[in-house]
């Protein structure tokens, strides 16, 4: 049984990761805490795995762990973790809802097919700020722009982004 | 937790400073948002969070499961040693646990998983079994226009050992080719070679990089939760010796193309077992001596010695 449990485990962490990690990036800023809370997780859904209704998806109430967990690190490390509102919660849930399901990583190649649909200074733009992972302060400096300028730019393409994967995703039919 | 205006303006502000500033920016000014609803600060986050994950390199991904997946390894372990009693119910709290996971994602074996990390983790659970499997193997390749096809018998196991022996060749008797987990090794009757490095094969008509990485097939699915995208395909009825089995298969596509990968790999894995029951493995056009396709086919289990992977069991 312990060698099936550790498989049945396995499935759990690989069929969740992209998703739960997503979610908890939402509002922890730091990578390694976020990891820290991705593990803390899984451990902790796995030992509680008799409290979950098998009934319900099972991504909502790993996320309910994931907060409670995020919140009391946000309580360690105020400047690491964004506590927020009800309204923002629900925000997300909904966001993350509408690209979540049963094939996180094809929906999340709408968001690469978006990617390359953006204009090549947008492209570029978001190329800094995530690949070579620059501050906004940091690209308006190299662009002899204004950090503020770049945060309003990044906001949009971002909003543009999430407008094209959510218009790819309702048209997507399941493989 | 509620939000009156006034505090969502401050947590606007802050949203706008969380996703693109540095703790020290956010003692910036006030910078204004274009939408003052909630759900675009909760779109700009989970966009946010999904492009991070978009650049964030395989490696770094794998590394996340596995220091996860060690977390779980130490979890009977890390615990103080108790008494008898306590270790049982520990055990039985596994057990417990363990026959939940399997209600919640189907009977484990008997129904297939529904997502393709999930049948593909079982994929590679099936080839860390010290089991010793046949597999009829296809190199299709174009030689100077036409095509040529290569018969090969493979054998395979856990993780990355393998013996393939290539038949009917025109200008050598039969050709086997390896790896025993230390080196790959050619033995071609007059000829023989072998190398901890795969970047010095000798230019031959049967071997070449491409093929021996193609061969060694149980690597290439360890790497692929690392480098490819994967999904699942329809399902299917694949029939092998009389034999059908309701398989639905995954197809991974690398995250990047090129750095030597194939451009697709499709799998059939068993539907009880996840063992490969069937592998395609499509190689770019211009990959080396026209190599373009792999198709492996399992014949059976076959119980070999201890020595069979290596190149003296092969010598003539």
């Amino acid at each position: 049984m312990p060698d099936q449990s550790r498989k049945l485990f396995e499935v759990l962490v690989r069929q969740n990761e992209a998703s739960l990690i997503a979610y908890l990036r939402t509002m922890v800023r730091d990578a390694g805490l976020a990891d820290d809370l991705f593990q803390e997780t899984l451990i902790t859904a796995w030992k509680r795995f008799e409290q979950y209704d098998q009934s319900m998806p099972l991504s909502p109430w790993l996320r309910g762990i994931a907060l409670n967990l995020a919140r009391n690190a946000g309580r360690r490390q105020q400047r690491e973790c964004l506590i927020f509102g009800d309204a923002i919660h629900i925000a997300i849930e909904t966001s993350i809802e509408r690209i979540d399901g049963d094939d996180w990583i094809e929906k999340s190649s709408a968001l690469s097919n978006c990617l390359n649909e953006l204009a090549p200074h947008s492209r570029e733009l978001i190329r800094r700020r995530y690949e070579e992972n620059m501050t906004a302060s940091a690209i308006a400096k190299l662009t002899q722009s204004t950090a503020s300028r770049v945060r309003k730019q990044l906001q949009r393409i971002r909003e543009a982004l999430a407008q094209c994967v959510a218009g790819k995703t309702a048209g997507a039919t399941p493989s | 937790m509620s939000e009156s205006p006034k505090n969502f303006r401050s947590l606007k502000l802050h949203v706008a400073n969380w996703i693109d500033g540095q703790p020290s920016d956010w003692t910036d000014g006030p910078i204004a948002l274009e939408d003052t609803d909630p759900s675009v600060a909760g779109r700009q986050l989970v966009i946010h969070s999904m492009l991070v994950g978009h650049f964030e390199s395989a490696e770094s991904r794998e590394k996340r499961i596995q220091l996860t997946l060690d977390a779980f390894d130490r979890l009977p372990t890390t615990e103080p040693l108790r008494e008898k009693p306590l270790n049982r119910r520990r055990w039985m709290f596994v057990a417990t646990t363990a026959a939940s996971l399997l209600l919640a994602f189907g009977v484990w074996g008997l129904i297939a998983p529904q997502n393709a990390e999930a049948a593909l983790a079982r994929v590679i659970a099936a080839t860390q079994l010290p089991v010793t499997r046949v597999y009829e193997a296809t190199i299709k390749r174009r030689v100077l226009g036409r095509d040529v096809d290569r018969k090969a018998t493979l054998y395979s196991r856990s993780v990355d050992r393998f013996a393939a022996e290539f038949h009917e060749t025109r200008l050598r008797p039969d050709v086997w080719i390896g790896f025993d987990g230390q080196q790959r090794w050619l033995e071609a009757g007059d000829y023989q070679w072998s190398s901890t490095d795969d970047v010095e094969l000798p230019r031959d008509a049967i071997i070449d990089r491409v093929t021996l990485r193609n061969m060694q097939f149980n690597s290439l699915l360890t790497e692929i939760p690392r480098s490819f995208h994967v999904r699942l395909l329809r399902r299917e009825t694949l029939s092998i010796d009389g034999q059908t089995y309701e398989c639905q298969p995954i197809e991974a596509i690398p995250r990047i193309q090129g750095r030597g990968l194939p451009n697709i790999v499709r799998i059939w894995p068993h539907p009880e077992s996840g063992v490969v029951l069937q592998m395609h493995v499509i190689n770019n056009d211009s990959s080396p001596l026209g190599v373009r396709r792999v198709e492996l086919q399992l014949t059976g289990e076959q119980e070999v010695p201890e020595d069979f992977f290596s190149l003296e069991s092969h010598r003539r």
